[in-house]
């Protein structure tokens, strides 16, 4: 209480009546972004085991030998973009979850969670973003050096 | 006392860790606009090249293609500039204690969750259709 009362003194930043409503707003797509997010890597998972299955099935048919590593490679990079957007979506969702809580009922510490969900959200988005950057350049490097 | 600005001690305020953890969260929204940024240029340079070869035997697909082509560079133009923008109000706000910027930084972090939601939402939709379509006819029946 002494914190607060310090810091509207010293005309520090508050939430105000209209940051807290596009706040809510902000909470309440990020809620609907995470769950939809966490279908999407459920899907991503399904399409990785029709991939696989597909595949099997056909090798079984030629009488090859099941997966190839490139196959293999694939199937991997779809479980791993599964598992990341997983951890983006719950990421999310821990952020609008207490952001809304912190809304209803001023709370002080669940609005600190909140952000600070937000932050780890943005750092792993971004070193993503890098990560797929630094592949696609390859990527063309190697199509390029055919 | 105008009831806009009238402050209350029963509000929420930003604190030091409040302050610390938007300030990340503005840094790395920044990095993220611009890697977006770079790899956007890259699709673009690469798809046009593609796109060249492929319209030499089909111009229909050259055609989706570049159609397909401006869709993602919109989307992604609209999302990375409403991140930087609302990267940088509330980085500004943070550090010159401007309400007014920081209120803006929010404002633009609301619009830009409510265009990633909707285009969730448009994905899902769209995954439901593939998958519906695949257990109608087949998976490469």
């Amino acid at each position: 209480m002494t914190e607060d009362v310090l810091n509207v003194l010293n005309n520090e930043l508050q939430i105000e009546p209209e940051t807290n409503n596009h706040l809510m707003a902000t909470a309440t797509w990020a809620k609907v972004t995470g769950v939809v997010g966490f279908i999407i890597s459920v899907f991503i998972i399904f399409f990785a085991y029709l991939f696989a299955n597909q595949i099997t099935q056909q090798s079984y048919f030629y009488r090859s030998r099941g997966l190839t590593t490139e196959q293999q490679i694939a199937v991997a990079f779809y479980i791993l973009t599964a598992i990341i957007h997983a951890v983006l979506s719950y990421l999310q969702f821990r952020f609008a979850t207490n952001i809304q809580v912190a809304l209803r009922t001023n709370d002080q510490f669940a609005l600190n969670k909140g952000f600070q969900n937000l932050k780890s959200f943005a750092i792993i988005r971004a070193i993503v973003a890098i990560l797929m950057v630094l592949l696609l350049i390859l990527g063309i490097i190697g199509i390029a050096s055919r | 006392m105008n009831e806009q600005n009238d402050k209350s001690i029963f509000d929420l305020n930003l604190d030091e860790e409040g302050k610390a953890n938007l300030n990340g969260v503005a840094q790395w929204a920044n990095i993220n606009a611009i890697v977006s940024f770079i790899a956007l240029g890259i699709s673009i340079f690469s798809t046009i090249s593609a796109l060249g070869k492929v319209s030499r035997y089909s111009s229909e697909a050259g055609g989706a293609g570049l159609s397909g082509l401006l869709i993602t560079v919109g989307i992604s133009l609209l999302l990375n500039i409403l991140l930087i923008t609302s990267a940088t109000n509330l980085k500004k706000g943070l550090e010159q204690n401007n309400q007014a910027l920081f209120n803006i930084g929010i404002t633009k972090l609301a619009t830009y969750f409510k265009v990633i939601g909707i285009l969730a939402i448009i994905s899902i939709i769209l995954l439901v259709l593939f998958f519906l379509f695949v257990s109608m006819f087949g998976f490469g029946r």
